[in-house]
């Protein structure tokens, strides 16, 4: 971990080592990959955020390499501090947002992530009955893929979207286990 | 006091209609068709006022891409230019939304609740 403030480390990336792009590009085209994909899968969300999942596990299993680069963050001391990073420097470094870590289990293992201000889902009004179309299911993927590069097994999920009408966008992420065997004796 | 609000594709589709009353609809979508004749002669954006019929007032914006915004008040009713552009103009930044919206495919019809938010909040400044 860097004795800078997670906060400050996630400005800095953002400003300076991050090319832009427009936010409603992002927006649009993820958008018409959502609503692309519920036509080819004729409407089964599940299907539909069981693939979302898939491509941002993909997605998250190349993105790890291009934030370690990028951040210079080290390796974490607890997955609490797992939480703030995702949080206060990957979010940000990505998104330009800051989703809220609360909600922890007794145990440390389960944390919600709170997004306030989604930037994928702008413009979006879901189709009725979607009710089980979780529209962001990317993140849930992204997270688990680049979390199990860096040997943590984890279980992400979305519980609740504005987009469904629900009072906050919350993803919440559990820790299976951390795959002890895959440490590589370099790190630390 | 506003009448009704129409949104119409530019092939002359009816993707949207709001009407104040269900008892004066047929009339009001008389006059949105009434009012398709008119946007014919107008070029893109701020039309003004389109046409007065029955004292009903319709005012007019057309988009870039063809689509056409009706929106009418009771011609009795005293209403500054301004005002009525800036009730098209919320329309059509609202329209704006409707489209940026990936399940929305246009020519479908509008069912948003978020546009239909906004209808009733520029119909009720009027009221």
């Amino acid at each position: 971990m860097t004795s800078k403030p997670l906060k400050a480390v996630g400005e800095e990336v953002w400003k300076t080592k991050i090319d832009k792009v427009n936010a409603e590009l992002v927006a649009l085209t993820y958008g018409s990959l959502v609503a692309q994909l519920c036509r080819d899968f004729e409407n089964n969300y599940d299907r539909v955020n069981e693939q979302l999942d898939k491509m941002g596990y993909n997605i998250g299993l190349r993105l790890i390499e291009d934030f370690l680069a990028r951040s210079g963050i080290g390796r974490c001391s607890s997955f609490k501090d797992t939480a703030e990073v995702i949080s206060k420097v990957g979010f940000k470094m990505f998104l330009n947002v800051v989703p809220r870590v609360s909600n922890w289990s007794a145990d440390g293992k389960t944390f919600s992530l709170y997004i306030d201000d989604n930037p994928l889902a702008d413009f979006v009004e879901l189709p009725p009955q979607s009710e089980n179309l979780w529209y962001s299911n990317i993140y849930c993927g992204v997270l688990r893929g680049a979390l199990e590069m860096t040997q943590m097994q984890v279980h992400a999920e979305f519980v609740s979207d504005v987009l469904q009408g629900h009072a906050a966008t919350e993803i919440k992420v559990q820790l299976l286990q951390i795959l002890k065997d895959e440490i590589p004796a370099a790190e630390e | 006091m506003a009448e009704f609000v129409a949104v119409i594709s530019k092939s002359g589709e009816p993707l949207y209609f709001h009407s104040s009353s269900d008892t004066k609809r047929v009339r009001h979508e008389f006059l949105a068709l009434m009012a398709l004749d008119a946007f014919e002669a107008r070029d893109y954006g701020d039309c003004g006022l389109l046409l007065v019929h029955s004292n009903i007032a319709v005012y007019g914006f057309k988009t870039h891409t063809g689509v056409k915004i009706a929106f009418a008040i009771d011609a009795s009713t005293i209403a500054s230019p301004s005002d009525v552009s800036k009730s098209l103009k919320i329309l059509n930044r609202a329209y704006s939304g409707v489209s940026c919206n990936p399940f929305y495919v246009p020519p479908d019809k509008i069912h948003s609740a978020k546009f239909q938010g906004v209808v009733d909040s520029v119909m009720n400044y009027w009221n």
